[in-house]
């Protein structure tokens, strides 16, 4: 492992770096790279996918192994996608399915909100959240003698945290940057419309709901920002101004539950949380990295409400180029295809990497380096060209 | 470490397991209520 300070000073000028980029404040002097990587790290080191997930030391070797055999700016994913050793404790354990061979994971569709129970969270949020909902969700906290159980469940959790901390640190030994601001004045997807439909109603049922009851969704998401994304708004605009500088960007939130919204629906249900952003973003001077799992080209006129150089966008399946013109007010990330880092040759991942910077860099160079697809099982990458294409990333100085 | 109870119990559950469970931070109600709120935000999302 190298000088310890010398990669803590690569850890911050790489972090300086990409604020540069998105910001356009100072010079740029390298295109970073995001890297957009998720269970694929545990299969490259050599590890099924559950014991890495089961396993702190393995999931922290894999990563370790990860940051040395290929530098790069960001290393997305260091454990905290699933935490199924602490949801396990409580009984949830049996919602995951975890298939070794793919090196996938999946859950089934999560609806432990009733119809019936809109009137309840809507008229006293937390009372209904802790009393009705968590009991459903996790069934070893039904019995009325739960604090047994929930004092296991804090000891995982509480475990859970500074096994995170510790791969964090992990990972700035090799000089990768810190990336979103925990306390930031956005979560990543904790308001309303996000919780309802990734966890409380789910895709099926919430997608009758917005048909059959759009104003109880409305009173819903109006409860729960109010309980969860609205505090957290007045934390982060309580804190000093100005980008944080031991992060990359302030504000990381992910959209995964826009695919089921029309842009009328976007705009009542969805634009809210991007209003509170944007309000941050403007008054206290901050940063912001859009993560959208999907597509989201129909709601590009809303985006173009972003203000001008503190946004970037990561879309999986959105054309990199056409998000480019359509938003110039933004920096965009991606374009590197799952298929051609699997697939493809060396030669061809570094010819491909190059044109993207050529293309979407411009004269300033501001453009972020990444796939749009999170890469997951083994055919997504071959070790030989992501290798291939961090020297060739890491070659380039301006 | 006395008798068990109903973490979930709102308002009564939730403050006593702030007691017991977030001694590690200042003796301070704002600051681990909002802990307490993040810990239940985490229970939902995750």
């Amino acid at each position: 492992m190298a000088d310890m300070s010398k990669m803590e000073e690569l850890r911050k000028s790489r972090t300086q770096n990409f604020k540069n980029v998105i910001s356009g404040k100072g010079p740029v002097d390298h295109i970073p790279h995001f890297g957009n990587m998720w269970s694929w790290k545990y299969y490259d080191a050599g590890y099924k996918f559950s014991e890495a997930l089961l396993d702190y030391n393995k999931m922290s070797d894999a990563i370790g192994q990860f940051c040395q055999r290929y530098p790069m700016d960001v290393v997305y994913e260091t454990g905290w996608r699933n935490p199924i050793q602490v949801t396990g404790i409580l009984g949830n354990g049996n919602d995951y399915i975890i298939d070794d061979d793919a090196y996938s994971i999946s859950i089934r569709d999560q609806s432990y909100m009733e119809d019936g129970d809109y009137e309840k969270l809507i008229a006293n949020p937390k009372k209904y959240l802790w009393e009705e909902f968590l009991p459903k969700k996790f069934s070893v906290l039904k019995n009325q003698n739960n604090s047994v159980d929930f004092r296991k469940f804090m000891e995982k959790y509480l475990e859970f945290g500074g096994k995170m901390g510790e791969i964090g640190a992990l990972v700035n030994s090799y000089g990768c940057c810190n990336f979103a601001d925990p306390n930031g004045p956005a979560d990543y997807w904790g308001f309303g419309y996000e919780i309802l439909f990734c966890i409380m109603r789910g895709i099926r049922k919430l997608s009758v709901d917005l048909r059959r009851r759009p104003e109880q969704v409305a009173a819903a998401c109006q409860a729960l920002d109010e309980t969860f994304a609205i505090p957290r708004l007045e934390r982060g605009m309580a804190a000093p101004e100005g980008s944080n500088p031991d992060y990359c960007v302030d504000m990381n939130p992910v959209m995964l539950a826009h695919i089921i919204l029309n842009p009328k629906q976007f705009e009542r249900y969805y634009w809210p949380q991007f209003e509170r952003i944007i309000k941050a973003a403007k008054e206290k001077d901050k940063l912001v990295f859009l993560f959208i799992e999907g597509e989201s080209k129909r709601f590009w006129d809303f985006f173009q409400e972003f203000p001008k150089d503190r946004f970037a966008i990561l879309s999986e399946l959105d054309d990199v180029y056409e998000m480019k013109k359509a938003l110039p007010n933004c920096v965009v990330c991606g374009g590197m295809t799952a298929d051609l880092l699997g697939r493809g040759t060396p030669e061809q991942c570094v010819d491909l990497t190059r044109k993207l910077i050529e293309d979407l860099g411009g004269s300033d160079h501001r453009y972020i380096f990444s796939t749009g697809k999170m890469i997951s099982f083994p055919n997504d990458c071959s070790r030989e060209n992501l290798q291939a294409i961090c020297n060739y990333l890491g070659s380039i100085h301006y | 470490m006395g008798e068990e109870y109903n973490v979930l119990e709102y308002p009564e559950g939730v403050k006593r397991a702030e007691k017991e469970f977030l001694d590690f931070l200042p003796d301070d109600e704002t600051v681990r209520d909002l802990f307490m709120n993040d810990i239940l935000q985490w229970l939902i999302q995750w």
